[in-house]
């Protein structure tokens, strides 16, 4: 089997460990039902629950797969979503990701060139305390100051708030592990090499050390990707943006093991699929993946 | 960032996201499905409220008045029943303005609720502990069927409808106002359509259904986008009450927002809730506006865990704390109170009667609790968590402070999952948790509305039916069937009061603190909307005032 | 290493560290009323009998604590993985590195948070053995946060075995134990105290944005929930004050423990 298709199974079995791993672990929370009502639910109307749910039954964790391919709404009672509606927050979610992601990679080369300028001047103190703020503020505090201004305007412009909000920390992450690779690559001998060819400085940043530093990006696009989605659960809290997030939070919040087993899968899937993709990216960007693999 | 600033320059040609008058809500409602509904049901009031009706209303002084029915008849059989004849309006069309509302949409919309989430709710219709009990015993759907043809709620003619009740209920007309499983279902509509393809009617609106009786109706619901979108139905037979130069909001978007008074600043939303203990003790705004619920908020008490099974010793507890300090400085102003029945309430206990229940005296409760085997252990009291317009976290910390002075010492634990935790029981038997504090509400103006919670079935989570070999409990009931069945006014509101003071005094389960407002802002364009005393926000006379409505 | 090659950067991040341990203790448990009374920031809306400095600096010290302990618990678990993949080798460490990525993968704040929920329910059911609120956030904290320390200690000896020293003692017939303790450790150490002060910020955070959505429940207050309880006060005229020192105090730290975590990280990479 061609190795990259065995690494596709390995990252591929994390999906279904998780979704029996979620349901297992919510399905042994209590289940709320009474909230706020005066009188107590009838207990056949519990039972029905906990048949909804699968709870008790030999393949119960099957239950809501079941549902969500009979296009039934996950989740107890009237509440919970169907699949339809899980696609359509999921792609919202998606999108502020990838808008994040792309803000993300600009605040990281923003920052790692400004880091090298800083250097060598005065300013080098605020490459340690920009990353620290960055580090320090939680989501929900740039998002909180930025939302009054953009809720409720349409335009997409919460959406690009929330991705503008979640990209800083990422961003300004990236932008230290490419800073610091740059720092390593430029002291090397094939950068004074080529400089002493007579390429100018830029040439060999952009024809030499950039794509030699890209490989170390590449790493970091997973965990990133990760503190994308994580951040987003907040931002879309804060911004009202009824997506995937927002969804997740409340599921879990509310026990509903159906709408947390299936988003956790989904969100399972979206990380791999992220993975995969900076597989082959790198691939096709670094020859020593190329050449590990033949 | 060169996209995100052109697309925000974009953004001032006034461009909107949504039409209409905004009005952000706490919570999004969880069905449209009136009749079947759900325990999650406080959610959906505001919907239901601005697009139904019953049979009938509440004055502002909570008399009941003719909604649906214009005028009615009351009486008893020789069993002891009671009987109730309900003359329809003849004028009234659902939002089609075609569909007459007849005594039939009753009858289908009562069956389907006593099939229901919240089939309990109807509990006092004659036949309808049979049906509930075959749903429990899972009876096939034929003997179901007859028995709901056994219930006491018949169409006589198309304009009247007679509901029997299993014994008299002098809290029933009352209930019928605002409790929206008494409301009607559009049965002409319905016809034929199997229970999932009912669901589906009212859970998707389109193409102007569901129908609606009330002034506004509902044209669209976003579940995934989390809107809700009234549009204006020119056919109710109820619309608001219009001025010289008003007219009713064509469109009404309900929507939910963590930061719905920063909206409110800057006038992208109409109408919003202050919720907010930091909201409430800063500047007040001057379009803030307060509303008296009735309601009770009260420290609830664990009558199965020692040292707190004595009943001296809750009474003790309740003689502890001040509740004028309690609520000093928290909210604009605020109403402490020992009492269960808020004095406002139709048959609430008279000054001289609420002098009586177990009030603030510390000299007392100090003698009380003064060596009280067991009190050394710390007590653990659990409230839920979160912001919310009763200033939880506040009082917590300073019941805890007041019990401190007189040698109890109490724990605080906010809860995310306070119902779970409130229910929950420890391995020996009785609920883990020793009190707990909770905001009970009115659904209608009758003292009932605020027992129903302490009875046997009710939620309280207390265990004190178990006390006493749940000889007080069984008194407690008794007095409150009776009153509940008596006709006689004064004689009913005796017999309340007596179940009060069982509950407060000699059993002191609970011990009341203060009677809680809402606040809210809302624009002076905007007329007509209103949170009432059920803390319900009614939108069913609302409004635009003479000047077209600036939203932005 | 001796002290003097530790960086001075290192330094102004430890003094930072622990000048802002001290004043929390100070304020929060040696001298509390002192911050009640004489508070510039006022009382606290949502806790109007104790002040904004009170809670902020009390709840640092809660923080604190709760930051070293279960940043040193995820970093004795990481060391602890990598050390005994690194001894095992071959598959045993493809695969152990597997599950290190796989948990590396899920989003902390996600995990804690169902950690906490299912935690909250044994701790109520009475099984957890008398493990408190502040033991579960411990406990919870430190089972997410091992992984990234396993992937990067694992790295880091990787790297160490490989360089010539090593491969000399080894030659010299040194055994396995007496490398790790005489070669590999002494090299390690200021690396794993790096790694240790990475952690306690991520923790912090952690469990402040765990409060955000309402789940934790640290009793008393500690600095996380206190920004992740009383954030929405932002919004309100005056709230700032409320929340911006809580904030202030967590770059602070957070500033602190990343200049010495990364000093002393590049100063053993530079070794």
């Amino acid at each position: 089997m061609p190795p990259a298709l065995l690494r596709l199974g390995r990252q591929l079995v994390l999906v279904p460990i998780v979704a029996i791993a979620s349901y297992f672990l919510m399905a042994a929370l209590p289940l709320t039902t009474a909230d706020d009502a005066k009188r107590q639910v009838a207990p056949e109307v519990l039972a029905s629950y906990r048949r909804d749910l699968g709870l008790g039954q030999p393949l119960g964790f099957l239950r809501p797969w079941e549902k969500l391919f009979r296009g039934e709404r996950l989740g107890t009672s009237a509440q919970g979503i169907t699949g339809d509606e899980l696609l359509w927050k999921l792609s919202g979610s998606v999108g502020v990701g990838l808008v994040a992601l792309v803000l993300a990679l600009g605040w990281a080369l923003a920052f790692a060139l400004l880091r090298a300028r800083w250097r060598r001047s005065r300013l080098s103190v605020l490459g340690d305390a920009l990353p620290a703020a960055a580090f320090g503020t939680p989501v929900f505090i740039p998002a909180l100051l930025l939302a009054p201004a953009v809720v409720e305007r349409g335009h997409l412009l919460p959406e690009l708030s929330a991705a503008l909000v979640i990209s800083v920390w990422p961003g300004i992450f990236l932008g230290t592990l490419v800073a610091d690779a740059l720092d390593t690559e430029l002291a090397r001998d094939y950068v004074r090499t080529a400089l002493g060819k007579g390429l100018s400085p830029r040439a060999v940043l952009w024809r030499h050390v950039l794509p030699n530093v890209l490989p170390a990006l590449l790493d970091a696009v997973g965990p990133v990707a990760t503190a994308l989605l994580a951040g987003s659960f907040a931002a879309e809290r804060v911004f009202g943006l009824p997506y995937f997030g927002q969804l997740y939070v409340l599921a879990v919040l509310q026990k509903q093991v159906a709408v947390v087993v299936v988003a956790t899968t989904v969100f399972a899937s979206l990380l791999v699929l992220v993975g995969l993709a900076v597989e082959l990216v790198r691939l096709l960007v670094d020859p020593r993946a190329r050449e590990a693999r033949s | 960032m060169l996209v995100l600033v052109l697309v925000a320059g974009g953004c001032r040609c006034g461009f909107q996201p949504d039409p209409g008058v905004k009005v952000v809500v706490p919570a999004m409602p969880t069905t449209l499905d009136w009749s079947y509904s759900d325990p999650h049901s406080w959610a959906n009031y505001p919907v239901m409220l601005a697009t139904q009706r019953g049979l009938t209303t509440l004055a502002p002084d909570h008399s009941v008045q003719p909604g649906l029915a214009e005028r009615w008849e009351r009486s008893r059989t020789a069993t002891g029943q009671e009987v109730y004849t309900f003359h329809l309006r003849q004028d009234v069309h659902w939002s089609d303005g075609v569909t007459p509302l007849t005594a039939q949409d009753f009858v289908i919309g009562w069956h389907r609720a006593l099939q229901g989430r919240e089939r309990g709710e109807l509990a006092d219709l004659a036949g309808s502990d049979e049906v509930l009990d075959l749903q429990e015993k899972g009876a096939p759907p034929e003997q179901l069927k007859a028995a709901l043809a056994r219930t006491g709620v018949e169409a006589l003619d198309p304009h009247t409808l007679r509901v029997t009740l299993a014994r008299p209920r002098n809290y029933f007309l009352a209930r019928l106002a605002n409790v929206y499983l008494f409301f009607p279902a559009p049965s002409a509509v319905l016809a034929g359509k199997t229970e999932e393809q009912v669901r589906d009617y009212f859970d998707r609106p389109r193409e102007g259904h569901p129908l609606a009786l009330g002034p506004y109706r509902v044209e669209n619901w976003d579940r995934a986008g989390e809107r809700v979108r009234l549009v204006h139905n020119p056919h109710s037979a109820f619309q608001p009450p219009l001025a010289p130069g008003e007219r009713p909001a064509p469109v009404l978007t309900l929507l939910k927002s963590e930061i719905g008074p920063a909206l409110y600043e800057r006038g992208r939303v109409d109408f919003v809730f202050v919720d907010s203990a930091v909201a409430l003790q800063g500047r007040r705004p001057e379009d803030l506006q307060r509303e008296p619920l009735l309601s009770t908020y009260f420290l609830a008490i664990n009558t199965e865990r020692p040292p707190l099974d004595r009943p001296e010793v809750r009474r003790a507890l309740s003689r502890a704390i001040d509740r004028e300090a309690l609520m000093k400085g928290l909210l604009p102003a605020a109403r402490p109170s020992h009492v269960l029945l808020p004095p406002e309430l139709p048959g609430a206990a008279s000054p001289e009667e609420a002098a009586r229940l177990p009030h603030f005296d510390p000299e007392r409760a100090r003698a009380e609790l003064a060596n009280v085997p067991g009190l050394d252990r710390p007590l653990r009291l659990v409230y839920r968590s979160g912001d919310s317009f009763v200033p939880e976290v506040a009082i917590a910390e300073r019941l805890a402070a007041q019990l401190a002075a007189v040698g109890v010492k109490v724990t605080l634990d906010a809860r995310s999952d306070f119902s779970a935790e409130v229910a929950r029981r420890s391995a020996e038997g009785p609920r883990a948790y020793d009190l707990y504090l909770r905001r009970l509400g009115a659904d209608y103006a009758h003292p009932n509305t605020f027992f129903t919670l302490f009875e046997r079935t009710g939620l309280h989570q207390t265990g004190w039916e178990t006390q006493q070999g749940g000889e007080p409990m069984d008194r407690f009931e008794r007095l409150l069937d009776e009153a509940d069945a008596e006709p006689d006014e004064a004689r009913s509101r005796a017999l309340y009061v007596q179940a009060q003071a069982v509950l407060l005094d000699e059993m002191a389960v609970i011990a009341p603190l203060y009677h809680p407002d809402r606040y809210f802002r809302t624009r002076a364009s905007l007329r007509g909307v209103d949170v009432d005393p059920f803390n319900f926000l009614s939108l069913r006379e609302l409004r635009l005032g003479p000047a077209p409505a600036e939203v932005h | 290493m001796s002290a003097h090659r530790i960086p001075t950067r290192a330094w102004v991040g430890l003094v930072l560290l622990v000048g802002l341990g001290l004043a929390s203790w100070l304020a929060g448990r040696v001298f509390p009323e002192a911050l009640a009374h004489t508070c510039p920031l006022g009382m606290d809306p949502t806790h109007p009998d104790r002040s904004v400095c009170e809670l902020a600096f009390g709840g640092l010290w809660v923080s604190l604590a709760i930051g070293l302990t279960a940043g040193a618990l995820s970093t004795v678990l990481g060391l602890g993985v990598a050390m005994s993949a690194r001894a095992a080798g071959g598959t045993v460490e493809h695969w152990v590195l597997r599950a290190v990525d796989a948990v590396f993968a899920l989003p902390d704040v996600l995990v804690v948070m169902v950690l906490q929920l299912a935690g909250q329910s044994v701790l109520d059911a009475g099984h957890a053995g008398g493990l408190g609120p502040f033991g579960l956030m411990v406990v919870s904290l430190a089972l997410v946060g091992w992984a990234g320390p396993a992937r990067m200690f694992r790295n880091r000896l990787a790297t160490l075995e490989g360089q010539e020293f090593i491969a000399a003692s080894r030659a010299l017939g040194a055994g396995r134990w007496h490398l790790l303790r005489v070669h590999l450790w002494p090299a390690l150490r200021p690396f794993v105290l790096a790694v240790f002060l990475s952690r306690l910020p991520t923790a912090i955070l952690t469990e402040s944005t765990v409060s955000f959505f309402g789940i934790a429940r640290m009793e008393p207050m500690s600095l996380g929930r206190y920004l992740g309880t009383s954030y929405a006060a932002l919004i309100y005229e005056g709230g700032a004050r409320v929340v911006l020192p809580a904030w202030g105090l967590l770059v602070l730290l957070v500033l602190g423990a990343s200049l010495s975590s990364q000093a002393l990280g590049a100063g053993t990479r530079r070794a």
